[in-house]
């Protein structure tokens, strides 16, 4: 293979002058270039369809071809803003070049259409999201508020689902603060500075034998810097919080709790899930490991990396994202892949056939407006009004607590079969019975938010949810095995 | 055998004998910025070497060509030489997934897998000591193979013995492309090539020349599933049904080298016979050379399914100085020499026949190795308790046959009793099958158990050819031939 030296002497001095400063790599040689610019040449020369081998549309293809082939988090961004502020109601993460549903927003158009977490996300308005960067998918799904987007998705029986959605603009805080009796309650839904900030606060006021409960499972990203601020404030010093490891093995970095002073020492519940994806999986990692929390739910994500822009001078000024530090858990884990996994569950959700029947019947928004319209004798009318399900007075009179539970479910149930049987929606007495617990819960939470202030309508659905139940029981147990030791 | 193609031109060129003007720099000077920063700053997992950032951007300006033009790696390079040179260093044996165990599906006879007794249907454990339960399949495959005369050991684990560790010495192994033989029920014989690699077109000469001596009435080329290989190969093919001097094939493309227009050559004699071509949808590239100019020079009739359609050639150009890794591109397409399209296109058969697959059903019997199973613990089980009381005749099930006892009894009561046992066991599986699925299913699950049972008794290789025998393609084809040579002079080319 001869090569025109003179012209590649040249070339070399062009590419020193149009280094990126970020860069400390030496410039490319022509024996490492060689395969590449080959190939380019061969191309160009004989390949059989003219049309398609001038040397911008080839040398936009190779850096294609070098970005595509780095994790879904790296990428050229886009200079042009994202089309819109609104979207159809999830959040998704990328894994194996998959698209996962990690959340689904509450009331939101994306759940109507049934999508659920762990579904996998095909395609949007016909475009694969196979190999796509995260980004890029999340820019299909955004548009203008009322405008629709087509959905195409696998669910985990494996059978194909598809809808037109509506997007709808679903701001959400990066944290609120729930008051819930006895403990504090903090849902995060973005672990960036600000955030970790007033949560550090929150909690450093909180009375240390209240307990708080942080419910990191709607928490799909941040910054890795304020999940180790956060995990500081709470560990003593000296402890391990993550380690990260950036191109190679001696760019390792291990970050530790710097704290002299006491640590934040209220008694901590980390709520994780799939949804849990990022920064937070940081914070629960750590936190977990020194036992300076209990975790309930299901194991996150799995995806903790850090992420710094670099422009591209020589390419129009765009910027490169790329993943320049991933994280390793204190146990020596590799966060991305595996991910932090709970320590209790809150128990498994309803069989995936039941959850479709009551999808396609509709039965708790027809249970809570019949309950809500015509009370049956059984249940208390005014408690109803201000959207409360509970028995009458009379019926509870002189009964024992678990007299009265059933009783209450009896009542429930009643009313269940009878509104079936009215509205021929064709629900067995079987899936009733299995699903009455959950239905109870579910009616609760929808009575609460057509009848209750937005403030109270949350309080009755963490409630109701059985993870956030779970991490307020433990509060409790912790608040009163304390009180004992005293 | 070589000097008769001397019209052949040789397609496949070697490494390119000087390179282009590069591209100017500046046009080069994003690219290059971005392969840096990448290197120095991505925290890859493992950490990203500067050679394989190099190979991502050479595979994604290949990928903007089209599907059949690819970046070929060390590895990829490698499988590919390997592929068409039609031979390589191994065990001989084909290795699959059954019931999700990595299993012996055949060994090849003459190899050293064949000697050791490994049998279809062993579970293959680990492989030089590595398990293999989460191995994929192409993983195991580089495993096993290896320079001639090196060591592999496989833990085999048969149904009903313990564990052993089976020693075997690589040898350099030649799968077979090309499979020849003669229906017992026709007379006609039968030759299917796999793939055209090397010494595809002499191996189908030799089968011609047996046939001859066997004095038959005509020959089926299957061609169906072949997906092309070496385009001379392809031609030689071409060659050997035709007179000399006519046009086979020509390329057009924008490398003069690449442009040919191939001829048949004078040669000695070839034994010819009424010829029928067999394609199905997924006969690609080189079939479609070999059935676009025997249909175009009306020396054949081409049977089967509409082809699918690839008409270009790929050459094959090592780009780095080690020759380790190459650029596999598009450089010509191809026409018949009526100068017919087939790009996307395909060639139409002069006798479409109804597509010839399984019912979806059958997936999950072939899955849990059901025929193989069903014929070994019922059927050959039966045999020695007694045949002549039973529905089977047992002389004829030694022979690997399912046949009625004695004379005269109808051959169908015997399928409708197959069918019937089949069905009872698979139920007691847990695979019950509603009677709407059944009479789907039925004929092929038949057919499926005759193979086994065949294979059970008399191997891998009698197995194969019997299920030609049963193939409704190919028993149409041998039908026209047989037909044809029953009509004087007509339907007789030359």
């Amino acid at each position: 293979m001869r090569r025109d030296l003179a012209a590649r002497g040249l070339l070399s001095a062009c590419l020193l002058t149009g280094l990126l400063a970020a860069s400390s790599a030496p410039a490319l040689t022509d024996e490492e270039l060689e395969p590449f610019l080959n190939a380019m040449a061969e191309i160009q020369r004989k390949y059989v369809d003219e049309t398609k081998v001038d040397t911008a549309t080839l040398l936009r293809k190779a850096s294609e071809g070098v970005v595509n082939a780095l994790d879904a988090e790296s990428l050229v961004l886009d200079p042009a803003p994202p089309p819109g502020p609104a979207g159809p109601g999830f959040a998704i993460g990328v894994r194996g070049g998959l698209a996962h549903v990690i959340d689904v927003i509450e009331g939101g158009a994306a759940e109507a259409a049934g999508l659920k977490v762990g579904d996998h996300l095909l395609q949007v308005d016909g475009k694969d999201t196979g190999g796509e960067k995260r980004l890029e998918i999340e820019r299909f799904l955004a548009g203008s508020a009322g405008s629709k987007v087509w959905l195409l998705w696998e669910d985990e029986d494996g059978t194909y689902r598809e809808a037109q959605v509506e997007r709808t603009a679903t701001a959400r805080p990066a944290w609120r603060r729930v008051v819930m009796p006895g403990a504090e309650f903090i849902q995060v839904f973005r672990l960036d500075e600000a955030a970790a900030d007033q949560i550090r606060s929150d909690l450093a006021s909180a009375p240390a034998a209240g307990g708080a409960v942080l419910d990191l499972r709607r928490c799909a990203g941040g910054d890795p810097d304020a999940a180790i601020a956060l995990a500081d404030a709470l560990l003593p010093g000296g402890l391990e919080i993550v380690t990260g490891r950036g191109v190679n093995a001696k760019s390792e970095h291990r970050y530790e709790a710097t704290r002299k002073s006491k640590p934040v020492g209220v008694p901590l519940v980390l709520l994780v899930g799939p949804g849990t994806r990022g920064a937070p999986e940081i914070l629960a990692a750590a936190l977990i490991h020194h036992r300076r929390a209990l975790a309930v739910g299901k194991g996150t994500f799995g995806y903790a990396a850090r992420q710094k822009d670099f422009a591209l001078p020589s390419a129009g000024g765009r910027k490169l994202r790329l993943t320049v530090e991933r994280f390793t858990a204190p146990s020596g884990i590799c966060l991305t892949g595996t991910g932090v996994g709970a320590e209790l569950s809150a128990g498994e959700a309803l069989p995936r056939r039941i959850e479709r029947e009551l999808e396609r019947t509709s039965l708790v928004g027809r249970l809570a407006e019949r309950l809500f319209a015509a009370p049956p004798a059984a249940f208390d009318a005014a408690a109803l009004q201000a959207g409360n399900l509970a028995l009458s007075a009379q019926e509870s009179k002189g009964k024992s607590v678990a007299e009265r539970r059933g009783e209450f479910e009896r009542a429930f149930q009643t009313a269940a079969e009878a509104l079936v049987r009215e509205a021929g929606l064709g629900v067995s007495r079987d899936t009733l019975e299995q699903a009455r617990l959950t239905l109870i819960s579910r009616v609760r939470v929808e009575l609460a938010k057509r009848h209750k202030s937005p403030e109270d309508a949350l309080v009755v659905r963490l409630r109701e949810d059985p993870e956030a139940a779970m991490g307020l029981d433990l509060l409790r147990a912790v608040r009163r095995m304390s009180g004992a030791a005293q | 055998m070589r000097g008769r193609w001397s019209l052949v031109v040789a397609l496949m060129s070697a490494a390119s004998s000087s390179v282009a003007a590069d591209p100017d720099a500046a046009a080069l000077k994003p690219l290059l910025g971005l392969i840096e920063t990448v290197e120095a700053n991505y925290a890859g997992d493992p950490p990203l070497r500067r050679d394989e950032v190099v190979k991502q951007a050479a595979s994604g300006m290949v990928s903007s060509l089209d599907r059949y033009s690819e970046f070929l790696d060390q590895q990829k390079y490698k499988d590919l030489q390997e592929d068409t040179r039609g031979s390589f260093g191994g065990i001989g044996i084909e290795i699959g997934i059954v019931s999700g165990k990595l299993s012996v599906i055949a060994p090849i006879e003459g190899t050293p897998a064949f000697a050791a007794g490994l049998l279809g249907g062993d579970v293959i454990a680990f492989i030089n000591g590595t398990p293999t339960d989460d191995m994929k399949i192409m993983d195991a495959v580089h495993r096993i193979k290896g320079p001639p005369g090196t060591k592999v050991v496989l833990t085999i684990q048969r149904e009903g013995s313990p564990m052993r560790d089976v020693p075997l010495i690589r040898a350099i192994i030649t799968p077979v492309n090309i499979r020849d033989t003669v229906l017992e029920a026709s007379g006609i014989g039968y030759v299917a090539i796999h793939s055209f690699s090397e010494h595809t077109a002499e191996n189908l000469y030799d089968a011609l020349r047996r046939f001859k001596e066997g004095k038959l009435k005509g020959v089926i080329l299957d061609l169906r599933s072949n997906p092309g290989g070496l385009l001379q190969e392809a031609t030689r093919v071409v060659d050997l049904f035709l007179p000399g001097g006519v046009a086979i094939v020509s390329t057009e493309a924008r490398d003069p080298a690449q442009r040919a227009k191939y001829y048949s050559s004078e040669k000695m004699e070839v034994p010819q016979f009424p010829l029928v071509v067999l394609v199905n949808e997924w006969s690609a590239s080189g079939s479609e050379i070999v059935a676009g100019a025997l249909k175009d020079h009306r020396r054949a009739i081409i049977m089967g399914r509409r082809t699918f359609g690839k008409a270009s050639v790929q050459s094959i150009t090592p780009v780095s100085i080690d020759k380790t890794q190459a650029l596999r591109m598009t450089v010509a397409r191809y026409y018949t020499p009526s100068h017919n399209e087939i790009h996307e296109v395909g060639i139409e058969p002069d006798v479409t026949l109804p597509a010839s697959r399984y019912p979806p059903g059958m997936r999950r019997y072939f899955d849990e190795s059901a025929f193989n199973r069903f014929a070994a613990e019922v059927l050959i089980a039966i045999g020695p308790a007694g045949a002549g009381t039973v529905w089977l005749d047992a002389g004829a099930l030694k022979a690997g046959r399912l046949a009625p006892p004695g004379k005269g009894a109808a051959p169908e009561k015997v399928d409708g009793r197959i069918g019937v046992e089949f069905r009872r066991w698979a139920d007691r599986q847990g695979w019950n099958e509603t009677d709407e699925a059944w009479d789907e299913l039925e004929d092929s699950v038949v057919e499926q158990v005759r193979i086994a049972v065949m294979r059970k008794v008399k191997g891998e290789e009698s197995a194969r050819r019997y299920a030609i025998e049963f193939d409704p393609q190919v028993r149409t084809a041998a039908a026209l031939l047989t037909l044809s040579s029953s009509v004087p002079a007509a339907g007789r080319p030359r």
